[in-house]
C-alpha cells in the first residue's frame, strides 16, 4: 500500500479506528462488524453502558423523590397541583438540545448540567402518575381505614401507597424509557454514555459503533422495562389476582 | 360494662379457643343529637335521641335524605356532631381520641371497603395489628372469625378480595369488623348491594353470628323487610328526626302515624305475621288425619304457616315443638284473631285525632 492512497481514504472517507490495521469489514466500513465489536466491548461500550445506566438511573431516582413529595403534597393540599403541573409541563414542552444549550451556560458542560436537564423531564410523567394513582385509590378503602382508627400517615403509608403502587410504577418505567434515549442526547453536553459513541461515530462515519451504540441504548431500555415489570409483578401479587369468571 | 377501647390491652385479653364474644356489648345513648351542614336550610339530624341497649340489633330506617346514614357515622365521628352528644356506656364519643374510639367500633358498610392489596388475613389483622397483638394472635383471630362468617380458613386465608364475590366479600367484611371484638357494630346498608339470595343468607348468618357474640349494633337499611327481619328495634327516621321507635311488631300493629303507616306498607298485616311465631297464637288439639298438611314448628313465622295452609287448602296445620312431639294444631282463625284486634286500633288510632287526614 502506498501513503498517498492511504491519505486519500483519510481525508474523503470515514476516519477508521486502527487504520490500516483493522478487519477488511472495519476498513470497507461494513454496517456491522462483530468481530471489531467484540474486540472493543469492554474497553469501549462496557464503561459507556454503565455510565447510562447510571445516568438514567440518577435521573429517575432524583426525579422520582422530587415528583413524589409533590404528589403528596398535591393529593394532601389541592392548590398545589396546578402550580407543579404547569412547571413540569413547562419543562417537558422544551426542545432538550436547546434545554441543554441553556444550563450549560449557567453550571458548564458536565453531567451535574446533564442530570438537571433529565430529571426536568421525568417530573412531568412522575408527579402525574403518582398523583393519578393517588386519586384512583377506592373511596371505600379509605373510608374503610378512617372508621378502623387508622391515622392519615397510617392510611398513607399502609392503603393509599400500596394501592396507588401500580401507577406509580407504570409512571417510573415510562420516565426509565424517555431518559435512556433522552441521555444519548446528553451526551452532547458531555454527560458520557453511550450518546459519547454516537456523537463520535456521527463524526467519524464509522458505522459499527453507530450502530452497537444505538442498539444497546435500545437494549438497555427494553432490559430495564422488563426488570421493572418483573419487580412491580413481585410486589403487587394482589393486582393480577381476580375473581376467575364463572 | 367494659368501657370502649378496653381491649386495646391485648394483655388483659383471656387467650382461649372459644369462639365469639369476650367484650360485654355497649350501651350506646344518642341526645339531642343534631348535624347541620354549612349553607343548608334544613338540619341533616334535627334533636336526634334514643337509647340502644346492650347487645340489642337497632334498625334506623327512612326514606332517601332522612339523615340514617348521618346519625350512624356520627357514633364513630366519620361526621362530626353540630351539637347534643352521642354517649358510650356513658362517656361521650367526643371526648375519646378518635382512634381509640374507631378500634372499639366495627364498621361494616355497602362499598365493604376491603383492601384490595392485602390478603384475607391482614384485612381482617388490620386493626388487631394497630394495637399490637402478635402474628400468631391475629392468624387464630383470623381463621377463627372465616369460619365464623361461614368462609374456609385453609384456602380463604392468603387469598385477595378480588378473588371473592360480592357476598363473600360482605362476609370478610363483617369478619374485619368484628376482629379487634369490638362492643358496639355500625352496619350502613350492608346488605345493600349484595344480590336477593345471598342476602337472605347474610342476614340469617349474621343473625346467627349476633345472636353467639350479642354485640351492640345499629343497622341502616331502607329495606322495611330487611329492618323487621334483622330489628330488635326499629327507629323510623324523616327529614332528619324520630318518628316512631318500636319493635317491629308493635311498629306494624300501631303505626305512629300515616307516614309510618304508609312507610312500613299496605301488607302490614301480612308483615305482622313474619314476626309473629307460631307459639304466639292459642293452639287447638291436634288435627287428625293423614290428608293434613306436613306439620310446622313452635318457632315457625305464623307467615309460613299460613302460606302453607293456603298452598294446601286447609284451616288448620298441625304444630310440633322442638322434640318433634305434636303438641296441638294452628287454626286460620286464631292467626286472624292475633292480627285483627290491633289493626282495628291502628284505624282509632291514626284516623280519630286528625280527621282531615283521611276523608
Amino acid at each position: 500500500m502506498s501513503a498517498p492512497a492511504e491519505l486519500v481514504l483519510a481525508a474523503g472517507g470515514p476516519v477508521i479506528p486502527n487504520f490500516g490495521g483493522g478487519s477488511s469489514c472495519v476498513v470497507q466500513n461494513h454496517q456491522f462488524c462483530l468481530s471489531w465489536f467484540e474486540h472493543n466491548w469492554s474497553s469501549v461500550f462496557e464503561p459507556r453502558l454503565v455510565e447510562h445506566l447510571e445516568l438514567t438511573a440518577i435521573a429517575v431516582g432524583v426525579g422520582m423523590a422530587i415528583a413524589f413529595t409533590a404528589a403528596i403534597i398535591a393529593y394532601k393540599q389541592n392548590w398545589f397541583e396546578t402550580p407543579f403541573s404547569l412547571l413540569s409541563a413547562f419543562l417537558y414542552t422544551i426542545p432538550s438540545l436547546a434545554l441543554f444549550e441553556l444550563l450549560v451556560q449557567v453550571t458548564g458542560i458536565n453531567r451535574f448540567t446533564a442530570e438537571i436537564g433529565l430529571v426536568s423531564y421525568t417530573l412531568l410523567i412522575l408527579f402525574r402518575n403518582t398523583l393519578t394513582g393517588l386519586r384512583g385509590v377506592p373511596p371505600a378503602s379509605i373510608e374503610a381505614a378512617h372508621a378502623m382508627g387508622l391515622t392519615p400517615r397510617q392510611t398513607l403509608l399502609r392503603v393509599e401507597l400500596p394501592l396507588a403502587f401500580p401507577a406509580i410504577m407504570a409512571g417510573i418505567r415510562i420516565a426509565t424509557v424517555t431518559t435512556i434515549s433522552l441521555a444519548t442526547v446528553a451526551a452532547y453536553i458531555g454527560a458520557g454514555g453511550l450518546g459519547e459513541l454516537i456523537f463520535d461515530a456521527i463524526q467519524s462515519g464509522f458505522k459499527t459503533e453507530f450502530v452497537a451504540a444505538g442498539v444497546l441504548a435500545i437494549v438497555l431500555a427494553i432490559a430495564l422495562d422488563i426488570v421493572l415489570v418483573l419487580l412491580q409483578r413481585a410486589i403487587t401479587p394482589w393486582s393480577r389476582r381476580r375473581l376467575a369468571p364463572t | 360494662m367494659a368501657p370502649i377501647g378496653a381491649q386495646a390491652e391485648p394483655a388483659t385479653k383471656p387467650r382461649s379457643g372459644e369462639k365469639g364474644s369476650r367484650s360485654e356489648p355497649a350501651e350506646i345513648a344518642f341526645r339531642n343529637v343534631v348535624k347541620r351542614y354549612p349553607g343548608r336550610q334544613r338540619a341533616a339530624v334535627e334533636d336526634l335521641s334514643f337509647e340502644v341497649a346492650p347487645g340489642e340489633i337497632c334498625v334506623l330506617i327512612g326514606p332517601s335524605g332522612c339523615g340514617k346514614t348521618t346519625a350512624l357515622k356520627m357514633v364513630n365521628r366519620l361526621i362530626s356532631i353540630t351539637a347534643g352528644d352521642i354517649t358510650i356506656d356513658g362517656r361521650s364519643v367526643r371526648e375519646l381520641p378518635l382512634t381509640e374510639l374507631r378500634r372499639g367500633i366495627g364498621y361494616v358498610f355497602q362499598q365493604i371497603g376491603l383492601f384490595p392489596h392485602m390478603t384475607i388475613e391482614h384485612n381482617i389483622g388490620a386493626v388487631p395489628k394497630l394495637l399490637g397483638w402478635s402474628r400468631s394472635r391475629i392468624r387464630d383471630r383470623a381463621c377463627e372469625l372465616l369460619e365464623l362468617v361461614g368462609l374456609d380458613p385453609d384456602s380463604d386465608l392468603r387469598r385477595y378480595p378480588g378473588e371473592f364475590s360480592g357476598g363473600q366479600q360482605q362476609r370478610i367484611g363483617v369478619a374485619r369488623a368484628m376482629a379487634a371484638d369490638p362492643p358496639i357494630m355500625l352496619m350502613d346498608e350492608p346488605f345493600g348491594a349484595i344480590d336477593p339470595i345471598a342476602r337472605e343468607r347474610l342476614q340469617n348468618d349474621f343473625l346467627r353470628l349476633h345472636a353467639q357474640v350479642r354485640k351492640t349494633v345499629i343497622f341502616v337499611t331502607h329495606d322495611i323487610d330487611e329492618a323487621i327481619k334483622m330489628g330488635d328495634r326499629i327507629a323510623i327516621m324523616r327529614d332528619g328526626r324520630l318518628v316512631q321507635l318500636a319493635g317491629a311488631d308493635e311498629l306494624l300493629a300501631s303505626p305512629a302515624d300515616d307516614f309510618v303507616a304508609s312507610f312500613v306498607g299496605e301488607d302490614r298485616g301480612l308483615k305482622r305475621l313474619r314476626v309473629r311465631k307460631v307459639r304466639d297464637v292459642e293452639l287447638d288439639p291436634p288435627v287428625p288425619g293423614a290428608g293434613s298438611p306436613e306439620p310446622v314448628r313452635l318457632d315457625t313465622s305464623l307467615h309460613h304457616a299460613l302460606s302453607k295452609m293456603l298452598a294446601e287448602g286447609t284451616s288448620a296445620i298441625n304444630v310440633l315443638d322442638e322434640q318433634d312431639a305434636l303438641v296441638g294444631s294452628v287454626a286460620l282463625e286464631a292467626i286472624t284473631a292475633l292480627i285483627a284486634p290491633a289493626a282495628a286500633r291502628t284505624d282509632l288510632s291514626a284516623g280519630a285525632p286528625d280527621g282531615s287526614v283521611r276523608s
